[in-house]
């Protein structure tokens, strides 16, 4: 029963994980937050989800789909809401990706319902029987996804020149412009990459559920930022571990204490955190970014 | 005076205060992204005055503006320290946490919420507006303002003159909670009905929309965005369906074309200084 929830905990946390990442890269780009992602991994989902439901198509064609419609709708808020959005104004971008937000559930709603929609099952009839726990298809499924982005992420920002670039731009985007790097194209391709990870974890969320519903977006959001402060405002290792740690509680507090007490807990172990850590477990410095 | 007319002063009065509230934290540069927080603190303490305690109205205001300049003391204390990024983050956290309190306690009818409120008239909405506006007078010829505006232009410059700016900050983030409350509570007695929902992202938004579409220079000009914004949707019955794509869309083009919102300077007259690298910064914030 434990190592149950355990799985199920950190199965959670890998697809938060994703979002959180996605979250990142883009604070690590242009210091700024893009609070559209978690409406971007909620389109991501339900197209994803009407792609399985309504073509014949297998899945691994729906969840690439999913991440190219992420990516897409990434690259259409970087435009709207900060490529031409003035740095002089550091809460512009957040306005105007919470309105890019408000926009997309409005869509949502108006084109394909309101209602919760069911996500189809995948490899239904594999199950893994390991003595302590049982893994379904689908768990399989999530795992291996979340893990395989994860590491492919990790490998792509080490060991690829346009991985070292973003870096570079992340540390400071005018010496990296200075000595050559495309800046502006680099941040499109890290704002194209979280819309990635989020489209992602929004059909793999999804998955885990068997629904999803056109205000999850905002609850993405919301948890990706609590897993941000946790884990550190930029860092990569603290949002990994940050994820983790709280799909471990949330996951533990349904299942031994009561549902009601899932977030509260999350939000008083945050609350906790701010206080005697406001960096962050792995932040460096709170100070770090410019202090407007 | 009909009861439409009514109606509509009463509900374009508390939006400017809600505006006014918003515009004396914007004033010192820092944006909360969770008002609600302080609006649902505001409407529930005098709700549950009023209903549970036959508290008169006017009191129960007071009493539900020192609990929201409590809380916001509070939260501003935890996030003002850090940068604007985690500022946003921590009250827009802040907001859900009230607004799932709220919606978990039985003694204010959970998700249900409350019911049975009245007593807002014109004449008190009216007053508390003028009272702020007349505080907000003052505030902009005292050294108070011009501290504000010091630090919203410039921490570092700040502190070097001398000011405390975390404290400052912090003062101006209760009282900004505080004005918030009070229309919290207006607006619970003017509904009849709350409920946590009521308290959700959207209102925050449409608080902050306000406040920049005017413009966060002169308050006078987040008053004139929350008086446009707050007659649109009465005169425009479309408006209502259309609701989040209009005011998203709005937020989009706004940023892009006037980030300053309708009435201000270009950049608020902001000189952009050479950026100080990374971990000199602390020493900074005072």
């Amino acid at each position: 029963m434990l190592a149950q929830q355990l799985f199920n905990g950190l199965l959670l946390g890998a697809t938060f994980c994703l979002v959180a990442l996605g979250f990142n890269l883009v604070v690590g780009a242009m210091d700024r937050l893009n609070f559209a992602l978690g409406e971007t991994a909620m389109v991501s989902a339900v197209l994803g989800a009407l792609i399985m439901t309504e073509t014949p198509v297998p899945f691994p064609v729906a969840f690439a789909a999913a991440t190219a419609i992420g990516g897409g709708v990434a690259v259409a808020v970087y435009y709207l809401s900060f490529r031409f959005v003035s740095a002089d104004f550091p809460t512009a971008s957040i306005l105007s990706s919470l309105g890019c937000g408000l926009v997309l559930t409005a869509v949502v709603t108006k084109a394909f319902g309101s209602h919760q929609r069911s996500v189809p099952d995948v490899l239904s009839g594999v199950r893994l029987d390991l003595g302590v726990l049982t893994v379904s298809g689908a768990q399989l499924v999530i795992l291996l996804l979340a893990t395989l982005l994860t590491a492919g992420l990790y490998l792509f920002l080490e060991r690829t020149p346009w991985g070292t670039a973003i870096r570079a731009v992340s540390d400071d985007a005018t010496m990296a412009g200075l000595l050559g790097v495309p800046v502006q194209r680099v941040i499109l391709l890290t704002f194209a990459l979280s819309g990635v990870l989020a489209g992602a974890a929004g059909l793999l969320t999804g998955l885990a559920y068997h629904s999803i519903s056109p205000f999850d977006g905002f609850t993405t959001t919301l948890t990706a930022l609590m897993i941000i402060v946790l884990g550190g405002l930029g860092s990569v290792t603290g949002g990994v571990v940050a994820a983790l740690v709280i799909g471990l509680i949330q996951t533990l507090t349904v299942a031994y204490l009561s549902a009601t007490l899932r977030d509260l807990i999350v939000f008083i172990l945050v609350g906790i955190v701010l206080l005697v850590r406001p960096q962050g477990l792995f932040g460096r410095n709170a100070g770090v970014l410019e202090r407007v | 005076m009909s009861s439409f007319t009514e109606a509509v002063v009463l509900q374009v009065g508390i939006s400017v205060l809600l505006a006014l509230g918003y515009w004396i934290a914007v004033s010192t540069g820092k944006y909360s992204f969770g008002h609600t927080a302080f609006m649902a603190i505001g409407a529930y303490t005098a709700s549950i005055l009023t209903l549970n305690f036959s508290w008169p109205l006017p009191l129960a205001m007071l009493a539900s503006g020192a609990a929201a300049a409590v809380a916001g003391a509070l939260i501003g204390w935890m996030a003002l320290r850090l940068s604007m990024l985690y500022l946003a983050i921590i009250t827009f956290i802040f907001s859900q946490l009230v607004n799932l309190l709220i919606s978990q306690w039985e003694y204010v009818g959970g998700a249900s919420g409350m019911i049975g409120m009245t007593g807002t008239t014109v004449p008190l909405v009216l007053g508390c507006v003028l009272i702020v506006v007349a505080y907000l007078v003052l505030l902009s010829r005292s050294r108070l303002g011009l501290a504000y505006k010091a630090i919203r232009e410039d921490e570092r410059a700040a502190t070097a003159s001398g000011l405390r700016i975390t404290r400052i900050a912090v003062g101006a983030f209760a009282t900004s909670a505080a004005v918030t409350g009070v229309a919290g509570a207006l607006s619970a007695h003017q509904l009849m009905v709350i409920n946590p929902e009521l308290f959700g992202p959207r209102q925050a938004l449409l608080i902050i929309l306000y406040c920049v579409l005017g413009g966060v220079e002169y308050f006078w000009g987040a008053a004139l965005g929350a008086v446009a914004l707050s007659l649109l949707p009465i005169y425009f019955d479309w408006l209502n369906e259309w609701y989040e794509i209009v005011y998203g869309l709005l937020f989009v083009a706004l940023m892009i074309v006037r980030p300053q919102g309708l009435i201000g300077r270009r950049g608020g007259g902001r000189i952009r200084l050479p950026r100080i690298p990374a971990g000199r910064e602390r020493e900074s914030v005072g």
